[in-house]
This record gives structure tokens, sequence and C-alpha cells, in this order.
């Protein structure tokens, strides 16, 4: 039995997961949510897996990050502190953890790059995801971006999509099952408290107001709550913007009443006509996506707007990180 | 190039047509699922028994077909769902399927054993629940085996498989090649000598220097699957040559002429340096790319000779558009109509500057379509009939 201290501001907390489906924006929300903490003067890292980099094109830093982790960005709001930015892969995590258990390079060679125990290390499933964690974990129990590197006090961890982010931190608590005793199931128990621990943790789901990405944020909800993950917020990204009432009206009903059209001027106004109310057709759309999530998931929403920019760059991190600021509430 | 000069671009309809496998591949969020699912509509459309799966554990593909369950067995979309969306032929049938691992590979292992006391001591097995259930990775195995297992079931004339995105997908292309690796004998031959591990664990007894590797794996991590594993190996004597086989077969199948891939895309610049790099695997995968779908593409509204400059005279006087339409309204709502025109004028713009880039990178015989940008999402039958009046030509 563990106090379970409340700790309502996010940014107060050590590690805030963004989940969500491929193609919503969870990468640039995570990178957002850093630019609100940092605001605080927040000392963030912000932790991204895989093989490609994305974070710190985000921000147009021409460096890559890399397993030992860059400074990637520092926020125009003053006093700002400068966000780290760090990709862990399974390879180089579990490079680490051996070296570090083994204590000798060769040893870690001997073993690791032997034929079979390779077609094993590749071949298991859940390993890559054992790691990567166990780096997560010790990062956070160190609170250092490396043994030389700056300490920080927040991890903004960009988690990998629905099916596959949920199968992840499922993993530890597997590994306890499957080892008795060792430093591997201590390891496992320490990543599994740490995922479960309110205090420390939030979950939060990134969605688009789109039905199967709203779908999915519901299974995904009701997934996490069944492994206890700690509830944080639903980020609903790419809401298209508000027309009032009134005009919503008066543009459906100019399209309906328009005169035949003649002339190009009668053309060009007329496609100007036509995406407003696209606009308002996909704005009231929206609507009715977050009110089915509202009724399925009971966790505060926060909506970020729609960016008409087609390469999203540091400008629109700060536009979207006013919104993240709610991540104290 | 020669082939390019003599045969004419492949089209979407003609693989559909013939083709018994298209797998539909891409970035996450690109509208992957729905195509598969239109893709597998139109095959239907064309007297076709066709069945859609799909592998990602979240529930996308019931939401396009419409469904409320799927399982890991096929359910067929009633005749009058499609007749109402449009699809009409007496002979055109269409199924959908979600993969369950677990039980694909349940029944891989049921169809290998020498008898069901050997099957149920694999079932029974710890590492082998834990492999073969939730964990992540074994769905990329288990697709390639429900690939195969229903093109050899030889019910359908056409699978249409959609696949997790990129990253997950290229462990997908990995799936029998990594299997391969694990039923290597040689790598097998570590486990096969149970009664040495499980007797002598850690004391240095081992004859082979990948026990004695394993060993020292073991005593480093305490992590105990080891016996597990060599159990689960060892009951499966006899049956990895099988597995080894099935492999390859699934490998080769995929290459085989009645294959075809399809790389769906969005042109956000991120999914498209994401459908470069996964052309390039597809090639060196010696994979057979059937075409490119450009989805949720914003089409220029000025492509008409002098729109681009009568559209600067209305945005440096917005009023001029309520007059050009014979209409009445407010100054500051003409001025809310040309911003968001501009905008979307700027996501078209950057839309065509990205299916350039992706056009020079991915060339080839494939078939190319871009679908625009929908104001609904695609959910239900008719809509993704609707779609398909973009994807295919006749």
């Amino acid at each position: 039995v563990s106090w379970k201290i409340r700790v309502r501001n996010q940014f107060d907390k050590r590690l805030l997961i963004f989940t969500g489906k491929g193609g919503v924006g969870k990468s640039t929300v995570a990178a957002a949510a850093a630019v609100a903490a940092a605001r605080r003067g927040k000392r963030v890292l912000l932790v991204e897996i895989g093989e490609q980099e994305r974070i710190p094109s985000i921000f147009e830093s021409p460096k890559k990050a890399g397993y030992g982790g860059a400074s990637v960005y520092t926020g125009r709001t003053s006093g700002s502190a400068p966000i780290w930015s760090m990709c862990v892969t399974a390879r180089e995590a579990l490079h680490e953890f051996a070296v570090h258990s083994m204590k000798f390079e060769t040893l870690y060679k001997a073993v690791f790059e032997n034929r079979a125990v390779r077609y094993f290390t590749a071949a298991a499933p859940g390993l890559d995801e054992l790691v990567i964690l166990g780096k997560i974990e010790f990062l956070l129990r160190e609170s250092r971006v490396s043994a030389k590197g700056p300490s920080f006090d927040l991890m903004i961890f960009d988690a990998p999509a629905t099916g596959h982010g949920l199968a992840m931190f499922s993993v530890p608590k597997t590994a306890m099952s499957m080892t008795q005793g060792g430093p591997l199931h201590s390891k496992a128990e320490r990543m599994w408290r740490l995922l479960t621990d309110p205090a420390r943790t939030a979950l939060n789901l990134v969605t688009l107001p789109e039905d199967m990405p709203v779908s999915e944020a519901i299974d995904l909800h009701k997934a996490a709550t069944e492994l206890g993950l700690p509830r944080g917020k639903v980020v609903v990204n790419g809401v298209y913007p508000d027309f009032s009432p009134d005009d919503r009206e008066h543009l459906r009903r100019m399209r309906e009443h328009a005169a035949p059209l003649d002339g190009p001027a009668a053309r060009v106004a007329r496609a100007a006509l036509d995406r407003a109310v696209s606009s308002v057709v996909r704005r009231e759309a929206h609507e009715h996506m977050i009110d089915t999530l509202a009724r399925a998931v009971p966790h505060e929403r926060i909506i970020l707007p729609w960016l008409f920019s087609p390469q999203i760059g540091p400008e629109d991190v700060e536009t979207l990180a006013d919104g993240l600021e709610a991540l104290q509430t | 190039m020669t082939q390019a000069a003599t045969n004419p671009r492949a089209n979407l309809d003609e693989l559909v047509r013939t083709k018994n496998v298209i797998v539909c591949v891409g970035s996450g969020g690109v509208g992957k699922t729905t195509m598969a699912a239109a893709i597998a509509l139109k095959g239907a459309e064309l007297g076709r028994t066709v069945c859609v799966l799909t592998i990602d554990p979240a529930r996308r593909l019931a939401n396009a077909m419409g469904l409320t369950a799927l399982d890991n067995t096929e359910s067929r979309i009633p005749t009058e769902r499609l007749e109402a969306a449009g699809v009409r032929h007496p002979a055109g049938q269409l199924w959908a399927m979600m993969l369950d691992a677990k039980r694909t590979w349940d029944d891989l292992v049921r169809r290998f054993a020498r008898d069901p006391e050997q099957a149920s001591r694999i079932l029974d097995n710890h590492y082998y629940q834990q492999i073969s259930s939730a964990l992540a990775g074994s769905q990329e195995f288990m697709a390639m085996e429900k690939l195969y297992e229903l093109h050899e079931s030889g019910t359908y004339d056409l699978l249409v498989l959609d696949t997790p995105p990129t990253r997950h997908a290229l462990d997908f292309l990995d799936a029998p090649r990594k299997m391969m690796g694990f039923m290597d004998e040689g790598v097998l031959s570590v486990f096969l000598t149970p009664s040495r591990i499980a007797g002598k664990l850690g004391l240095g007894l081992f004859t082979s220097s990948s026990a004695m590797m394993f060993a020292l794996l073991q005593r480093i991590t305490g992590f105990q699957v080891l016996r597990d594993i060599a159990d689960f190996v060892g009951s499966f004597g006899g049956m990895h040559a099988g597995f080894r086989d099935r492999a390859a077969k699934v490998e080769e199948y995929l290459r085989a002429g009645g294959s075809s891939f399809v790389l769906v895309t969005s042109p956000a610049p991120a999914t498209v340096d994401e459908a470069e790099f996964f052309f390039g695997k597809l090639a060196e995968y010696r994979m057979p790319l059937g075409g490119v779908i450009v989805n949720r593409v914003h089409a220029d509204a000025l492509k008409e000779t002098g729109a681009r400059e009568q559209w600067q005279r209305m945005r440096d006087d917005p009023a001029e558009i309520f007059r050009a339409l014979c209409a009445a309204g407010a100054l500051p709502l003409a001025e809310r109509i040309a911003d968001n025109f501009d905008h979307f004028q700027a996501l078209a713009a950057a839309d065509a500057a990205e299916i350039a880039r992706l056009e020079k990178t991915c060339q080839g015989p494939h078939f190319w379509r871009t679908v625009p940008a929908f104001e609904l999402d695609v959910h239900d039958l008719s809509a993704l009939a609707h779609l398909n009046t973009y994807l295919f030509e006749g």
C-alpha cells in the first residue's frame, strides 16, 4: 500500500505520457507540452523512440538529439528553460543496459553478439519495449539527461500509436510474471510502479476530432483504465475554427440562394464561399465528435486549433503550447 | 525504363480485377484502413469474393466497415448493406476480419503438432503463452501467417491486407525473416539440449558455447525464461522445419505475381518522408509495388486562367466577394471568408509541392491516384463507394 499523493498540476509530476493513433499530431502535442512546461521554468526532457527522429525537426533544430540527448529549443517566453530531447532506440538501450550490468564491453560482445542470442533478442516479443521503458525509468531515477548531462525535472514521453502503445505499457507486468526475483524483476517492478503512480505519472490521450481517431481514443481510454495507468487529459488536436451561429447560417443561405454563376469573378467568389461552408461543415462535425468523446471518456479535454501550416514549426508549437498550459489545472 | 515504355502505367482497377493479394502500407493516420476497405468493396463490385483483414489491434476496420465486432474469423457484410451503398454484383462477396494474434498462433501450433499431446504441451507452456498473447510484435508474425492461411484455403479471390503504421509495417516485412532466423536449426540446437540446460544451469558444464552464453545472460539479468524456452522449443521437436518452410513460403508468396503492394500516404511532409522511406524498403525486399495513393489532398481552387489575378483583386477588397455572388453580408465575415480561402490555397500549394517531391522519388510503372480531403469522414459503405470514384477509373 502506497500513499497516493494527489498532484493536480501535471507539470509537478515526473512523467507525462502522450499517446494516440498515428497521424493525430502526438509528437507535435508532446513538443508543445514541453514548451508549456518550460514556460513555468521546468527543465524538460522530451523522449521519443524509434529510428526516425521527429522532435528536433519540429523545433527546426539542425542537429539530431540521438540517444545521448541534446538541447533542441528555448521557448520565446522569457524565463523559459531550454528543452532537451532524446531519441531512444531499443538497440542502444539494450546495449547500455547490458554493458552497465556486465561492466565489460568485451563480455557484452561475447554474449549479445553471439548468433543465437542475437536471434533470440530479435525475435523475443516485448524485449524492445522492456529495455526502452527501463531506460526511461533509469533516466527518471537519475534525473539527468546523461552521466555528465544536465539534470531535468520533467520527462515528456512521446509514446507509440494506440494498439502498440498500450502493449508497450503492459510489458513490465508481463516481465514481472516471467522473472522470479533477480535484477530484471526488480527493474520491471520499478517500471510498473512508476507507470501506475498518479503522483508521478499521467497518461494523456491525443486524438483528432474525427470518427476513427475518436473511437480509438475511447478504446485506448478503456484499456488504460484496465491497466491502471493514471488518467491525464484528452487532447483534441486540429479542431477547425469556429464561425458564429449567425455566420454559419448566413454562409449556408448564401450558398443555397446564390445566383447561377456567370463570369470569372463569380466563380472565384463561389470557390471562396464553398471553402467557407466546408469549414463550417467540418467544424460542426468536429463538435459532434467532441461530444461523442465527452460522453465516453470522463477526462477533462484540451481543445487545440487546426493549424493551417503545412509544415509544423516552432511558431505553431508556441501556439499549441498556449492551449497546453491547461495541463496545470 | 523499357518496361515503363512498353507497358502502359498500371491502374488500380487492373490490380483489383487480377491480383490475389493487395497489401496496403504506409504511415499512421493516412487512411490506410479506409483505402483497404474501399479496395475490397470494389473487388466485390467486380464480382469477386473478397476478404479484407487488418492486423492493427485497434478497431479501425470495424469502424470503416460499419461492423460492431471483428474477430479472428471472417464475417460477411450482408448483401443488402452492399446494395444500399450502390454496390451490386450477383457474384460479389465482401468479408472482413480482424486478426487475433493469439488465436492464429494457437491454430498454427495445432496444425504442425505431431499429435494433440504435443499441441497441448506447447499451448500450456509459460513462455509460449507470453509470446503469443498481448505482447507487442507478435501481431506481425501472425498477420503473415493468417494471410497465407486464407490464401491457402482458396476461399477468396482477393485478400486485402491493412497493416499497422510504417515502423511496425517494417516489422511486418521482417516477420518471415525473423521467424526463419528464430527457427534456424543452429539457433534451435541451443535450445534442443534441454537436459543439459535444465540440469546444469549456470554450472559451466556446457558443450555448446551458445548455451553457456544463455546461462551467463540469465545470471546477469535474472531472467528465468531459459528453462521455459528450452521446454518450449524442445516441445516443438520436428515442427520447426514446417514453420521455417512456411515462413519462407509466405515471403515468396508476397513477392510473387499474384501480390501487389499499395503505398498510402497523405501530402503532409512528415508522411511523405515516411512514404519515401517505405518505397525504398519495398524495393529492398523486392516486394511488388502496384501504386501510390495520396490521400487528403487539398485541391487548388484557382486553376482557371486568370483566377489568381481575380482572387488577388477580391482579396484586396473582400466586400467584392459578396458583390460577385449578388449577396449581402458584413465586412468582417467577408474577411473571414477570404482568410479561410487563403488558408486552403496555401495548403493546396504545399500539397502540390509535396506530391511533386514524392513523384520524383517514387518513379516506376505503378499507378498514382490522389484523393481529395473530404469535408466528412469516410465511415460507412456509401462513403467508401463514393471514395472509389476517385480511386478507380471504371
